[in-house]
């Protein structure tokens, strides 16, 4: 689970954060939503550690962030960036640079953690290319390689920015699936997306920030229906039926 | 075949190259000393036939300083690359020739008597220059930014650059001294210079090894790597000090040798792959063996004149980089 109270950041004089305030619980599929520059990956990114916030307060599993050592952090939450890199790695060897927090430093990997690798690749789908270099799959085979690597981790708590920019749908859909699947798992899940259909298709909760604030939190259904889709992203909800009877939210521009 | 069996393939074969490049390096050369005279040296110990003394006083603390070096610059280009997570990256970019050549050239200039301590003013010099700029790259910014430590490089190193040009001027008969320490090279070392440099080379491969495997994480980017239980900024930080621990020692014994830092890794990657466990001891391997050719190769092929190996190694490098460089963009 994870809590932000009032969280402030401040860069060259700059405010990025002004006080947002955030839960996700184990669980659930927990979406942030934004314009570009609202603060969305900024506030991942103290989540994660990677940025010290001035104020407030981020709790993560009851433990003050601040005072986590990363290899601490290592245990409780997983991220996958925004613009992931092209290391010079087999996917097998990403994979395994999961087990990193569980071993000692410089230590191998064992039996139980190759099995847990194993099953990770299965599950992604991506066993077929596990003697393939990272740097040489396609954006979509890429991100479910770094996929992989998250649930090797196995953590509680996973961040993810962005995960399904640039993927085609069929790729989206797998990525979508992934997520469900650790949400099933009990872990908590939260993602930024910038597609509100896709949101509110996979959400559980959904967090709209501006201007480095939170200014709407609530379920999908309570999102499609307010004004925050108007008044912030300039879309207009409309409700639709699928040809197999499905209720969908599509979002027109005005 | 798998990477145990690849991996232990690759250090036997570097091990033997090693060992035959430094035996080369031993009995080849411009002298013309028979094989039965240098058996009959090494056999009876006689120390004063001029065998002995080419086998035992010239080549081999020669030979031992270019493996030395080799070794020391090539992990220490490792280091840096892996680091900065740039492959352009090479001992020069952190400030290391300019601060030992500066260093070099005060001493030359201001106490031109205290020949005796021009090899510790170069070491004083590069080790002070990284730390000023490892130091400035790491007030600038929230993080330690992989790109002010080369600019902040660059920008040291071009201030250096200027004041040896201005000393240069100002006392021109320092020039001389000055050019054979920038070209590089391993004529006139004795063992005794090699003592602490190679004590320091030591204990800087030692501790690349045991930065490795944080190191091999990087190449995820500094918030994956962190979230992976990486502590970043202390990595990069210690992998720079290494670095130019390695590049100090070289430079104090063998001068401002080009191309060792930056090629040889690129080579090795091309062999043993990517994962920088391999590749430490690998590059140790490969720096020596092509230091230790190429010094031969300058004592040798234009006898009874010697090119500095540094030359010889730039003249080989440059080119062969460029090969690299257009091959890559090709591959592209």
């Amino acid at each position: 689970m994870i809590i932000c109270k009032d969280v402030r950041l401040t860069y060259r004089k700059k405010n990025i954060l002004n006080g947002a305030d955030f839960e996700a619980e184990a669980g659930k599929i927990t979406v942030l939503l934004g314009r570009n520059g609202c603060g969305k990956t900024s506030l991942l990114r103290c989540i994660a550690g990677a940025r010290h916030h001035s104020k407030g307060e981020i709790l993560l599993n009851g433990k003050d962030n601040k005072k986590l050592s990363p290899a601490e952090r290592g245990k409780i939450l997983s991220v996958m960036v925004q613009n992931l890199p092209s290391p010079p790695v087999s996917v097998r060897e990403l994979a395994s640079f999961g087990r990193q927090p569980y071993l000692a430093y410089g230590g191998r990997p064992g039996e139980n953690d190759r099995i847990k690798i194993q099953k990770a690749m299965e599950l992604t789908g991506i066993l077929s290319h596990e003697r393939d270099m990272v740097n040489k799959l396609s954006g979509g085979e890429r991100q479910l390689a770094f996929f992989t690597m998250l649930l090797v981790q196995d953590t509680p708590i996973v961040l993810l920015d962005e995960p399904t920019s640039n993927l085609d749908a069929e790729y989206r859909r797998r990525v979508y699936d992934t997520m469900k699947k650790m949400r099933d798992g009990g872990k908590t899940v939260v993602a930024t997306l910038h597609s509100l259909e896709d949101a509110v298709m996979l959400a559980d909760k959904i967090y709209v920030m501006d201007k480095g604030k939170t200014v709407f939190k609530g379920s999908a259904k309570e999102f499609s229906e307010s004004e925050i889709p108007e008044s912030i992203f300039g879309l207009k909800p409309l409700k639709v039926k699928s040809e197999d009877n499905r209720e969908l939210t599509v979002f027109l521009m005005k | 075949m798998n990477n145990k069996k690849k991996y232990t393939l690759l250090f036997t074969a570097l091990l033997i190259l090693l060992i035959l490049s430094a035996f080369a390096g031993i009995v080849l050369g411009g002298s013309d000393i028979s094989f039965k005279d240098m058996l009959n040296a090494v056999l009876n110990k006689s120390v004063h036939t001029p065998a002995y003394i080419i086998l035992f006083d010239l080549r081999l603390p020669r030979v031992t300083a270019a493996i030395l070096a080799g070794a020391g610059l090539a992990v220490a280009g490792l280091l840096l690359q892996s680091a900065t997570d740039n492959d352009l990256c090479s001992p020069n970019v952190i400030g290391v020739n300019g601060g030992a050549g500066f260093a070099y050239m005060v001493l030359l200039c201001v106490l031109p008597a205290a020949f005796d301590f021009l090899p510790l003013a170069a070491f004083a010099g590069a080790l002070l220059t990284t730390a000023v700029v490892l130091g400035m790259s790491f007030t600038v910014g929230h993080h330690t930014s992989k790109t002010t430590v080369i600019l902040a490089g660059v920008a040291v190193g071009a201030l250096l650059n200027a004041g040896i040009s201005f000393l240069s001027q100002l006392y021109p008969e320092a020039l001389s001294s000055y050019s054979s320490f920038s070209a590089g090279g391993f004529s006139n070392i004795y063992f005794s210079d090699l003592t602490v440099p190679a004590v320091m080379i030591f204990i800087g491969i030692a501790a690349a090894q045991l930065l490795s495997p944080a190191l091999n994480l990087l190449c995820l980017g500094d918030e994956m790597a962190q979230s992976l239980g990486i502590r970043v900024r202390r990595i990069r930080v210690l992998s720079l000090v290494t670095a130019s621990l390695l590049c100090s020692a070289v430079v104090s014994f063998a001068g401002l040798l080009g191309f060792v830092g930056l090629v040889v890794p690129h080579i090795v990657r091309r062999v043993a792959g990517y994962d920088i466990r391999v590749l430490v001891p690998s590059c140790a391997f490969a720096g020596g063996i092509l230091t230790v050719l190429s010094d031969l190769a300058s004592r040798t092929l234009f006898y009874p004149a010697e090119l500095p190996a540094g030359i010889l190694l730039s003249v080989l490098g440059a080119p062969f980089f460029l090969y690299l460089l257009f091959g890559r963009s090709r591959k592209a």
